[in-house]
């Protein structure tokens, strides 16, 4: 799939991006995260609940710290994480398609699954934004519609759009700092870090497409998805699949047949994530396949009927 | 006032509602540290004034003795204690006090025990919880609950949003039940689950919260969405972890 992918792109036509002024919010967006030391306050909005959370982002050289300190949830804190830049899946694959790295190619490439304009101003936590709406080419992903800080080139809010034009979700800034004595402060050490797993993985990502045989594949996706990163778990015998178009991304899960004896198959849905676990059977047994994303149901749906055990026939293919 | 004495008093009332983030906390030692500066004995006095309202709000002893001088010694000459990490976890949920009685922070088995026992009670509170008392609070004005994804398809046949792949006697469960006793908000993640005879209830909410925990963090390494993906897990399921 992935050499069909990159044959596809390979043909598609460069052309400079200087004089589209979504091309260039993008652009911004995408360094500001990179670059900037920020802290605030945002709320997320899903199924007519609202919380709240305080955020932290600082960037040192080439490692991010983020923190999400809910102020709703009787624990407090939500989330830490800490990496490294290289650590994020920028050059994970040929085309470079992800939503972190963004150049002529990738773009070229998020314009085939969504028309991209920017859709006049709006002020957010105080600040002047500029709209960018990201609509959807077809029916298999959700539309995004994302408020640019025109200051500092932040993301000041995301919304995601249901196939009917409702708001899904909403994250949103209610007040932010960028720099000030932030730029200087101390990193925090001793923080809790992502899975430590997800972090040994950052060494080996560059070199995905040798990743170990896989086992499974997935024969359809929507249009513009490609696999970033695929993993198997020794442990538990979890094989994992990523898969990105640049702005969505959904996650597809294989358990082993021990492990997917004790599962029943559901369908979960929490605001604009959709949680889809069903049964493969292979040769006499059960495997519990799973997909996760922030996609429409139908999608979830159609590409978890497509997973089939990778043949000898389709790996010389 | 400039921008910096802004985010300390800010910073301040955080710790003061302790909520104050490690960033809040060192900022406020920082300024705490630059001893004889006037914001330094400014901040000082706010936090003293503070606790002082607070005490008087509350009904406490209020006390006009600075203590500080004489607490920072003490801690000074005390001997430094190695702190595990499953203390922070056992501290948040009360059970500190047991384990410490018992010497959790050297007991390793023990406390791999006790956490298991923790995730067990933890998940009968999610389970037992009562549905349906929406808190109103945190909720806007009915909202559509699956907010009309009324895509053209086969599986609108389904309830909007759902795919029951068997339809057998399909229940709700909540897992964001842990909201202490006081509110049972509306689930945030709803499961229809299929033939739950076999199953527990419980595997399936740790497998689903482990899941979405994976994929959020995949969503985080691979997408430009900053800390959206984080604000997406509930908190109580990262409980789990």
């Amino acid at each position: 799939m992935a050499v069909i992918m990159t044959a596809i792109f390979a043909c598609e036509p460069s052309f400079s991006q200087q004089t589209d002024p979504a091309y260039d919010l993008m652009v911004q967006m995408i360094n500001a995260s990179q670059r900037l030391n920020y802290e605030g306050l945002v709320t997320y909005e899903k199924m007519g609940n609202l919380k709240s959370a305080k955020v932290l982002h600082l960037v040192r050289d080439a490692e991010i710290f983020e923190q999400i300190v809910s102020l709703n949830s009787p624990g407090g804190e939500f989330s830490s994480f800490s990496g490294t830049k290289e650590c994020q899946k920028t050059s994970a694959f040929l085309g470079e398609i992800s939503g972190l790295n963004i150049n002529d190619s990738t773009y070229v490439q998020l314009k085939r699954s969504y028309s991209i304009e920017t859709a006049g101003t709006q002020r957010i936590a105080g600040r002047e934004a500029t709209l960018l709406m990201l609509r959807p080419n077809d029916a298999w992903r959700y539309g995004y519609v994302v408020a640019i800080d025109k200051q500092s080139g932040l993301m000041l809010q995301s919304v995601l759009i249901s196939l009917a034009g409702k708001p899904i979700e909403r994250f949103q800034f209610i007040e932010i700092f960028v720099g000030g004595d932030l730029d200087s402060v101390e990193f925090p050490s001793g923080s809790i870090n992502l899975e430590a797993n997800e972090r040994a993985d950052c060494k080996k990502n560059n070199s995905l497409l040798q990743q170990d045989a896989p086992e499974w594949q997935v024969d359809w996706m929507p249009t513009g998805f490609v696999m970033t990163d695929s993993q198997l778990d020794e442990d538990s015998g979890q094989y994992a699949m990523v898969f990105t178009d640049g702005l969505a991304v959904l996650s597809v899960f294989i358990e082993s047949s021990e492990a997917s004896i004790k599962m029943p198959s559901f369908a979960a849905t929490s605001g604009a994530t959709v949680a889809l676990v069903s049964k493969v059977q292979v040769e006499g047994s059960f495997f519990t396949v799973s997909v996760v994303g922030e996609i429409p149901s139908d999608t979830a749906k159609r590409i978890i009927e497509s997973v089939t055990r990778a043949s000898d026939t389709a790996k010389n293919s | 006032m400039s921008e910096h004495e802004n985010r300390l008093n800010e910073s301040l009332s955080a710790l003061m509602d302790s909520e104050a983030n490690n960033i809040e906390i060192r900022r406020i030692l920082k300024e705490l540290d630059a001893n004889d500066s006037l914001s330094s004995v400014e901040i000082r006095e706010k936090w003293r004034r503070y606790h002082l309202a607070s005490a008087v709000i509350s009904k406490d002893t209020v006390s006009t003795v600075d203590h500080s001088i004489a607490i920072a010694g003490a801690i000074d000459g005390e001997v430094t204690h190695k702190v595990n990490s499953l203390t922070k976890i056992f501290s948040r949920s009360g059970i500190l006090a047991v384990g410490a009685s018992l010497g959790i922070s050297s007991a390793g088995p023990f406390a791999i025990a006790a956490s298991v026992a923790l995730v067990a009670v933890l998940g009968v509170q999610n389970v037992s919880g009562p549905l349906g008392g929406a808190d109103q609070t945190s909720q806007f004005a009915q909202s559509d609950k699956m907010m009309g994804e009324n895509s053209t398809g086969p599986v609108n046949q389904f309830p909007a949003g759902w795919q029951a792949p068997v339809e057998t006697q399909a229940r709700t469960v909540s897992a964001s039940g842990f909201n202490g006793a006081r509110q049972y908000p509306q689930p945030i993640v709803e499961v229809k689950q299929v033939s739950k005879a076999q199953y527990s209830e419980q595997e399936v909410r740790l497998y689903l919260a482990e899941i979405l925990a994976k994929h959020s963090s995949h969503a985080a390494l691979n997408s430009n969405q900053s800390m959206l993906p984080f604000a997406r897990i509930d908190s109580d399921e990262t409980v789990f972890e």
